[in-house]
C-alpha cells in the first residue's frame, strides 16, 4: 500500500463517521487553543505580571531615604533612618549607575497647609491641618508602589490635582468603601514661606485649589496627598523663596526626598541594598515580605501546573479512546485490508495517519481560537490598565507557539494513536474478519 | 521559587505550563475585576484638566487683608473669596501686611504680585494712611500707580475696596479718593458701606460677598 493509499483510506474513514471525527477534533481543538491562549499571554505578559512579582518592579524596589543609614537597622524590611544627609544628583547618579539597578524613580515632598471643606462624622468643620505632598514623576508610576483605590492618578505635570491616601479618609472619618465620596472635590493647599511684616517673621501661604482626581494606596513616600512632582516642586520653590529659605519651618534642605530604586529582580534586592549603604544612605525593601510571597507563589504553581498536566492527558485519552473504538468497530475492514494483501505496516500507517490527521486539523484550530481568546483577554487587560493609568501590553503570537501548537497537538494525536495502531496492525486477519 | 523566565514551549516544563496557567488565572481575575469595580472606578473619576496657567488671585493691603490676629483662617474674607469665587486650579497669595501704606504696597507688594503674574487682584489700603494723615491727592496718585502696576502685571480683574468713609487726619476723604481711582483706571470700585477693620465672622463674610459680588459682575 502506497502513502498516498494510505492517506485516501484514513481521509474516507474520517468522513464516514464525521461525529466521532468532529468530537475528536473538538477535544484537540480545545486543548491547543488552552495552550496556545496561555502562552501567547504568557510570553507578552510575562513582563507585565510576572516581572512584577520576580524580575523587578515595585516589589523590587527599594526605598532610599535622604539620611544616613542606622547600622542596627539594615537588615530591616522597615529601617529607620539616622541622621538627616542631602539627597542630591550626584547620590542619584552613582545610585543609578550600580550594576545591579535597573531604574531610579526619585521622590520628593513638601509640608503643606490644608484646608478641606469636607466635614466629620458630627458634622463638625474640620480645621485646618499640616501634611505632606508626595512628589513624584507620574509618567513612571508604573515603577512605583502606588496603587488606585478610586478614581485616577493626577495627570502627569498638572499642578493642581492631587490623590489622596486611605490617612485623609481616616482623617475624615471614611473608610475605604466611601473612597468615592471625596473624588472631585477640591482642597485648599498651601504651601509656606517665611517673610518679614512690621519687624516680625511670619509665614504667607501660596494656596492652589487643588482637585482630589482620586484615592491611591502608596508607599513612594510619607504623606497624605500624592502629586506631581512639578507641583511639589513649586511649592518647595515658594518655600526656598522666603526669608533664610524659609529655615524657621525646619523644612527639608534635601533636594530629593528620597529615592525608589528598582533592582534587576528580587534576587538582587539585598545586593543593592547594601551597596547604598555603602554609599551612606538609609534603606528600606520588603525583602522578607517578597520571600514569604515567593514561597506561596510556588505552592500556587505547582498546583495550576497540575491541572495543566491533567488537562493534557485528558486530551490524549480522548484520542487515544476514539482510535481504540474505531479499531474494534473496524475489525472486519481490517481483516478485508490484510486479506487482500495489506501488511501489518501499511494498516499501522492508515490508524496512525487517521490520528494525525485529526491531531493536525485540531491543532489549526485550536491555534486560531487560542489565539482569538488572547486577544481578548488583552483587550480586557489592556483596558484595565489603561484606566489605571498604566502601560498596556501588546500581544504578539510568537511563530513558536503557532509551529508549537499545530506540531504538538498533531505529535500528542500521532503519539495517543500509536497503542491502537499497532492493535489494529497486529489483528491476525482470519480473527478480524471472524470477529467483523 | 520562581520559574526560570527563560524556559519556553520548546522545553515543556511543569513550571511552564504553570506559569501559563498562572498568567490565564491572573487576566481573567483582571477582567473580572474590570467589568465589576475597575468600570465604576474610573466613571468617577474626574476628568483631566490642563496642566497650564489658570486663575491667580492676589490680595493687596493692610491689617484689614492681613487679619493675622484672627483665630480662623478658613474665616478671613479673602480665603472666603479664594474658596467660593476661584475656579479649581486656581492660585492665591495673600500679600497684605499689618502696616501698610499705599506706598509701601507699591514698593513691597506690588513687584510680589507681579511676579506671581496675577489675574485677579484686591486691592484695600486705606487705614494706615489714614492714620498718617497721608494727603488725599498723594494718594489718588500712589493708588493709581499700584493699579496700573496690577494691570501692567497682568491682572484683569483688580477691586477697589473702601468701606463707606475714611477720613484722614489732614480731613482728605480716603474713600472719594479710591472712587476716583477706580473710574479713572478702569479698576472695580466695591464699596463695602459699615465695616471695622476688626470685622468679625459675620463681617468678614460681608466682606468676601460683596467682593465675590464684584467679580461676577464685573
Amino acid at each position: 500500500m502506497t502513502w498516498r493509499d494510505a492517506i485516501r483510506l484514513a481521509a474516507r474513514t474520517v468522513r464516514r463517521r464525521p461525529g466521532r471525527a468532529v468530537l475528536t477534533v473538538l477535544a484537540v481543538t480545545l486543548a491547543a487553543a488552552l495552550l496556545t491562549a496561555l502562552l501567547t499571554i504568557s510570553t507578552t505578559a510575562e513582563t507585565r505580571v510576572l516581572e512584577q512579582l520576580s524580575s523587578g518592579g515595585p516589589l523590587a524596589g527599594i526605598k532610599v531615604a535622604a539620611a544616613a543609614p542606622d547600622p542596627g537597622q539594615v537588615d530591616q524590611d522597615n529601617a529607620s533612618p539616622g541622621a538627616p544627609k542631602s539627597l542630591d544628583d550626584a547620590a542619584l547618579t552613582q545610585i543609578s549607575e550600580l550594576p545591579d539597578v535597573r531604574e531610579v524613580v526619585p521622590i520628593v515632598s513638601s509640608k503643606v497647609y490644608v484646608i478641606t471643606p469636607a466635614r466629620d462624622r458630627d458634622n463638625h468643620r474640620i480645621g485646618p491641618f499640616v501634611e505632606d505632598l508626595v512628589g513624584v514623576d507620574l509618567t513612571r508610576v508604573s515603577q512605583l508602589p502606588i496603587t488606585p483605590v478610586a478614581g485616577r492618578l493626577p495627570s502627569p505635570g498638572a499642578t493642581s490635582e492631587i490623590a489622596v491616601t486611605q490617612g485623609y479618609l481616616e482623617r475624615l472619618g471614611l473608610q475605604r468603601v466611601d473612597a468615592p465620596q471625596v473624588v472631585g472635590t477640591a482642597l485648599q493647599v498651601a504651601s509656606p514661606q517665611v517673610v518679614a511684616d512690621g519687624g516680625q517673621f511670619r509665614v504667607r501661604g501660596r494656596w492652589v485649589k487643588a482637585t482630589i482626581v482620586g484615592v491611591v494606596a502608596q508607599e513612594a513616600g510619607d504623606g497624605q496627598f500624592l502629586a506631581s512632582a512639578e507641583m511639589v516642586a513649586q511649592a518647595r520653590d515658594w518655600a526656598r523663596a522666603g526669608i533664610d529659605e524659609s529655615r524657621d519651618l525646619k523644612l527639608s534642605t534635601s533636594p530629593y526626598t528620597g529615592l525608589f530604586v528598582v533592582a534587576r529582580g528580587i534576587d538582587n534586592v539585598s545586593k543593592v541594598r547594601a551597596q547604598i549603604t555603602a554609599i551612606g544612605y538609609s534603606t528600606s525593601a520588603p525583602e522578607n515580605l517578597i520571600a514569604s510571597v515567593r514561597r506561596y507563589l510556588h505552592v500556587v504553581e505547582i498546583v495550576l501546573s497540575s491541572v495543566g498536566i491533567i488537562a493534557l492527558v485528558v486530551a490524549a485519552l480522548g484520542i487515544s479512546n476514539a482510535m481504540l473504538a474505531a479499531v474494534r468497530e473496524r475489525r472486519r475492514e481490517i481483516g478485508v485490508l490484510k486479506a487482500i494483501g495489506a501488511r501489518d505496516r501499511d494498516v499501522y500507517r492508515v490508524f496512525l495517519l487517521e490520528a494525525g490527521t485529526l491531531g493536525f486539523v485540531g491543532g489549526v484550530l485550536g491555534t486560531l481560537v487560542g489565539w482569538a481568546i488572547a486577544e481578548a483577554v488583552g483587550r480586557v487587560v489592556n483596558g484595565y490598565l489603561a484606566a489605571q493609568r498604566l502601560v498596556g501590553v501588546q500581544l504578539t503570537l510568537p511563530w513558536t507557539v503557532v509551529v508549537g501548537g499545530i506540531v504538538g497537538s498533531t505529535l500528542l494525536a500521532l503519539l495517543a494513536g500509536t497503542l491502537p495502531a499497532v492493535r489494529a496492525a497486529r489483528l491476525p486477519a482470519r480473527e478480524a474478519v471472524g470477529g467483523g | 521559587m520562581v520559574a526560570d523566565p527563560q524556559r519556553r514551549w520548546g522545553g515543556a516544563s511543569v513550571a511552564a505550563i504553570g506559569r501559563c496557567v498562572l498568567v490565564l488565572f491572573v487576566g481573567v481575575t483582571l477582567a473580572a475585576g474590570c467589568s465589576s469595580s475597575g468600570g465604576s472606578t474610573t466613571s468617577d473619576a474626574p476628568p483631566e484638566t490642563n496642566a497650564g496657567p489658570g486663575v491667580v488671585y492676589v490680595a493687596v493691603g493692610a491689617k484689614e487683608t492681613n487679619n493675622r490676629d484672627r483665630a480662623d483662617l478658613q474665616d478671613n474674607w479673602p480665603q472666603i473669596v479664594f474658596a467660593e469665587s476661584i475656579p479649581s486650579g486656581g492660585i492665591y497669595v495673600n500679600l497684605a501686611t499689618d502696616d501698610a501704606t499705599v506706598q509701601s504696597a507699591l514698593d513691597g507688594q506690588l513687584p510680589q504680585a507681579a511676579s506671581l503674574h496675577p489675574t485677579i487682584a484686591t486691592v484695600w489700603v486705606e487705614s494706615s494712611d489714614a492714620r498718617l494723615g497721608t494727603p488725599a491727592s498723594v494718594y489718588r496718585q500712589k493708588l493709581t500707580a499700584l493699579v496700573d502696576g496690577l494691570h501692567a502685571a497682568g491682572a484683569t480683574q483688580i477691586l477697589l475696596l473702601t468701606p463707606a468713609t475714611s477720613t484722614t487726619d489732614a480731613g482728605g476723604d480716603l474713600a472719594d479718593s479710591v472712587a476716583q481711582v477706580a473710574k479713572a483706571t478702569g479698576a472695580t470700585l466695591v464699596a463695602l458701606g459699615d465695616v471695622s477693620d476688626r470685622a468679625d465672622d459675620a463681617g468678614q463674610r460681608r466682606i468676601a460677598d460683596s467682593v465675590s459680588g464684584a467679580l461676577r459682575g464685573s
